[in-house]
């Protein structure tokens, strides 16, 4: 994909399509779950461009699919020896997928133990794959298994989707070594998610403060109101430049893959939270109220911050791969 | 626009600008902040290479063939070769070189194109910028040296101008001056090229806070000059100006390239920098905000290489261009900050090498402050994108 005729034409339709509340089989016949998997194990290719950009409007959209997880979940079942079985359930929507992220897991030989505190799930989710801290491992795990636990009574800020939590006791794994390509591809993903709720928010207040006057005057007058306008709009856009090229690299199997992405995440991450959050401060009093939908949008970056790892891990990582950590 | 070049040009066309350096570009270090030539021997050995860099079409590529323009030019080709030229070290064209050529070519007629280009591309001439003054900066419409017409055609110019970079070592400067009171702000400014060595020019060099030279205060007393000096029309001289100061857009893709760098120099700092009895490098805070400002450089990098690739296929989108300019010269303000920042907070090696990038980090840190404040500053970057991009109302109190 190069042009940006082909990217409008491809957000279009993303927007068309969330806006119809689609279910689990429009997606599968859409192939939205098959975007990362090879053709030959039934996906449609590796697409992480065109996956981060309908990603970037579903958070934008404020959508409740999670549809790319699936698609993440396929490709790294396809991947993977072993785990190839899973991926037909995944790709028609059968099963749910999720990714996930913890500190509090430990591994034996081909099992694993610990707890997973959030997944972010369509329904309940019936595998999952796990990443670590850096340098431990990442696991495939099927929840149908004796000794695996979903919850669904989640404590946490999200609106939006919905949020399971994982215990796992000598739960049978598949381990892998971290670092390949589809765990790369969730950070950009999740990343190009919060990118997109970040646009929302900042239409949604822009709108409202060149409507709103204040001592007779729309308050989206006030150059103070216009500097904090504009930086938020130069991060999102930079965001969105550096979102679209790490999936960029991912697709063309570039050497700068990895550290771009972890540069995505390290950039995006927090920043994302801090644009948000500062849209309600420049919303002003309407902004603290339940009724104005910028906070559901603040919820979803801030549950994005960490469940597929903390920046911190993600900057870590690039200080090794920069040189600037031994 | 033409098509842009393959992937194989660009890789040629980098090889091209590498084998030049190597070959021809000063033994000395360009220094950021440190652009006019310290000395004699500094003036020579930039006029020289500044020549080298116009005879093997690296500068001036995008004249017209008949002036010495390159056939096969593209912007992208320029964006190369500034990269290039910053990761090598070597000192870069002036601005102004390009700024005047560009008016010239636009404005100037056919016997001022003869009189004046083949001077540049020799640099027997360096031009400079006569454009601010003390009561008018970023507000350019305002400015008050007056340009009176006399019977026999000619002008004399007076007035007062400053920010006059490279004023002190320029044989030409393109002036902007009053030639009448109209009823718009903009119209009634004419535009000149100057000599300056002429009668009634005295010019006097402004330290920056680096302590260097690089610009001056440009007193015009009296300053006569013959009618065809003007270029474009009398009365016409602000989109003179405003052509000017557009030509140089592409410009902004190359100078990541100098974020790259900082961040280089900056590792190389915190791996030779003891804090306490650990070595920064390993120092977990350290770590993280080095990682930070350094996918702050990714971002930055992202955004204004989608911004060239736009421009490239004739697909601008408005207000792109001041977005680059704050992501990359408020990125490059941070990290030289935080490099200087680091390096006094303990204790550094005396490896010269370590020693050498934090000269480098401090030039660039007390240098941050031209590119945020010069070429628009960034708060007139955002007034413009609140304005072109936002199209937030306007009439606030202020």
């Amino acid at each position: 994909m190069a042009t940006t005729d082909e990217h409008r034409l491809l957000r279009s339709t993303a927007r068309e399509v969330y806006a119809s509340d689609p279910s689990s089989d429009d997606l599968a016949a859409l192939g939205w779950y098959g975007l990362l998997t090879d053709e030959r194990a039934g996906g449609a290719g590796w697409f992480p461009e065109e996956a981060a950009l309908i990603a970037m409007e579903g958070g934008n959209a404020g959508s409740t699919t999670t549809w790319f997880q699936n698609a993440l979940v396929a490709a790294f079942a396809s991947e993977t020896p072993g785990l190839s079985g899973w991926t037909p359930a995944l790709l028609s929507g059968e099963a749910i997928g999720a990714f996930g992220h913890s500190t509090d897991l430990s591994w034996g030989e081909d099992v694993v133990s610990g707890s997973v505190a959030r997944v972010v799930s369509d329904g309940k989710p019936n595998m999952v794959v796990l990443t670590g801290p850096p340098g431990t491992h990442t696991v495939a795990v099927h929840l149908g298994q004796h000794g695996a636990g979903v919850h669904g009574d989640v404590v946490a800020l999200e609106t939006e989707r919905q949020l399971y939590r994982l215990t796992l006791d000598q739960v049978g794994a598949v381990r892998v070594s971290p670092g390949t390509r589809v765990e790369m591809a969730a950070i950009v993903l999740l990343c190009s998610d919060s990118v997109g709720a970040v646009a929302r928010a900042l239409h949604l207040v822009t709108g409202y403060l060149v409507e709103r006057e204040a001592f007779e005057v729309p308050i989206a007058s006030f150059q103070t109101i216009q500097h904090r306008l504009v930086d938020l709009v130069t991060f999102q856009k930079a965001s969105e430049a550096l979102v679209l090229r790490a999936a960029q690299a991912l697709a063309w199997d570039d050497q700068r893959a990895e550290r771009l992405t972890l540069a995505t995440h390290a950039y995006v991450e927090g920043r994302a939270v801090q644009a948000i959050d500062e849209c309600i401060q420049l919303a002003g009093g309407i902004g603290f109220t339940w009724e104005f939908p910028l906070h559901h949008a603040l919820r979803r970056v801030a549950t994005n911050a960490a469940i597929f790892g903390p920046g911190r891990d993600s900057r870590r990582r690039l200080a090794s791969s920069s040189g600037s950590a031994r | 626009m033409s098509d842009p070049p393959s992937e194989d040009r660009l890789e040629s066309h980098r090889n091209h600008v590498r084998s030049v350096v190597s070959t021809s570009a000063p033994a000395w270090e360009a220094r950021e902040g440190h652009r006019a030539p310290g000395t004699k021997e500094e003036e020579a050995d930039l006029r020289n290479w500044y020549r080298v860099l116009f005879d093997e079409g690296l500068t001036g590529a995008s004249w017209p063939v008949e002036w010495g323009g390159r056939p096969d030019h593209h912007p992208l080709l320029d964006v190369v070769t500034l990269e290039e030229l910053i990761r090598a070290r070597a000192p870069r064209p002036l601005d102004q070189v390009n700024l005047a050529s560009g008016v010239l070519l636009a404005f100037g007629s056919e016997p001022q194109k003869q009189r004046f280009l083949p001077r540049i591309r020799s640099v027997e001439d360096v031009w400079c910028q006569l454009f601010s003054e003390p009561g008018a900066g970023s507000d350019l419409a305002g400015i008050r040296t007056r340009a009176r017409r006399r019977e026999d055609g000619s002008f004399v110019l007076s007035g007062q101008k400053t920010w006059t970079t490279d004023g002190h070592w320029a044989q030409m400067g393109l002036a902007l001056a009053r030639t009448s009171e109209g009823p718009k702000r903009h119209s009634g400014l004419t535009a000149f090229a100057v000599p300056m060595d002429a009668p009634g020019i005295d010019i006097r060099p402004i330290d920056t806070i680096a302590g260097v030279p690089e610009f001056n205060e440009t007193f015009l007393d009296d300053v006569v000059v013959p009618a065809d000096s003007v270029l474009g029309d009398v009365d016409r001289g602000w989109s003179v100006a405003m052509s000017g100061l557009e030509l140089e857009r592409f410009g902004v893709g190359g100078n990541v390239a100098l974020l790259e760098l900082l961040i280089q120099d900056l590792v190389q700092l915190a791996r030779s920098l003891r804090l306490g009895d650990r070595v920064a490098v390993d120092q977990d805070d350290v770590q993280q905000v080095i990682a930070d400002l350094d996918a702050e450089t990714e971002a930055a990098t992202a955004f204004v290489r989608q911004h060239i690739q736009k421009l490239a296929t004739g697909e601008p989108e408005e207000g792109d261009a001041p977005m680059a300019k704050l992501l990359t010269t408020e990125t490059y303000g941070r990290i030289a900050a935080y490099g200087v920042h680091l390096a006094d907070s303990g204790t550094l090696s005396s490896d010269p090498e370590a020693q050498l990038s934090r000269r480098r980090l401090e030039d660039a840190w007390l240098w941050s402050r031209a590119l945020t404040i010069s070429g628009g500053s960034s708060e007139i970057m955002r007034n413009i994108l609140a304005k072109r991009r936002l199209h937030l109302p306007s009439g606030g109190i202020r």
